[in-house]
């Protein structure tokens, strides 16, 4: 069970705010007492079991659409697919 | 804040990806390379410091450990795009020893940031320059060994 992951980024999808090879701190913690929200920065393991970071877009039938602050450099919903909270491992809480 | 940031630091640190969309197809290991040579080259000249003047020895030994942070942080983000964005399930077919080269070169590369340790530098390198080999044939190119021009001397690889 994940409590609290530093997890370091590679890619740019979520420049500005979110640096390649910064380093985050992932926490589940917040979804034991509520669930993920528009606007939420979240880590999740796409389909191949690799963990990625991005921005909630949408919540449409308890699924979540995600989005890189990137646009013009990001990897999102379109191709990812929805996802589901069972594919989310936590929110990101703070930056290093 | 001090003793917050050193407990965080004592976390596991893990991998997440934050990924480009844009299928650009521009991959080249030579920014590797490169900074692999500059890795070398701020150890060597970090063995080499004369401790003459100890205000410009701080000032030098800061600037070259910086430089050296900073191209460990290009190797691994250079790799880790070759790695996942290009590298694809039959590359690691074709080529069984491929994600253990990655792994190595990554960790010495690692050990290479953590230390004044040459031999990390080298094996970086060393690593990087077989898996630049690799990434040209499945190019369909021929790679080729020729001797650096840089004071690291050594190789980079290239293609005919």
């Amino acid at each position: 069970m994940l409590l609290l992951v530093r997890f370091k980024i590679f890619g740019h999808s979520m420049e500005p705010q979110i640096k390649t090879g910064e380093t985050v701190l992932v926490s589940n913690i917040p979804y034991w007492f509520k669930m993920p929200k528009i606007r939420d920065i979240v880590a999740f393991k796409d389909s191949t079991g690799k963990v990625l970071i991005k921005r909630i877009s949408k919540i449409q039938k308890g699924k979540y659409s995600v989005e890189g602050d990137n646009k013009k450099d990001s990897l999102d919903s379109r191709r990812l697919g929805l996802i589901s909270k069972n594919q989310i491992i936590g929110e990101i809480i703070y930056k290093l | 804040m001090r003793i917050f940031k050193y407990l965080l630091n004592l976390l596991p640190e893990k991998i997440a990806y934050a990924h480009c969309d844009i299928p650009c197809g521009i991959y080249d290991p030579h920014q590797a390379q490169l900074a692999a040579h500059t890795v070398i080259r701020m150890t060597q000249l970090l063995t080499e410091i004369k401790r003459d003047n100890e205000t410009k020895v701080e000032h030098d030994v800061a600037r070259m450990t910086h430089v050296k942070e900073e191209h460990v942080n290009i190797i691994e983000e250079e790799l880790e795009t070759l790695r996942n964005d290009y590298f694809k399930e039959e590359h690691y077919k074709q080529y069984s020893g491929l994600n253990d080269l990655f792994v190595k070169a990554l960790k010495s590369a690692s050990k290479a940031r953590q230390n004044i340790d040459i031999i990390a530098a080298q094996e970086t390198l060393s690593g990087i320059l077989e898996i630049a080999e690799i990434f040209y044939k499945t190019k369909g190119v021929v790679p080729v060994r020729v001797k650096s021009i840089y004071p690291t001397g050594g190789e980079i690889v290239v293609y005919k």
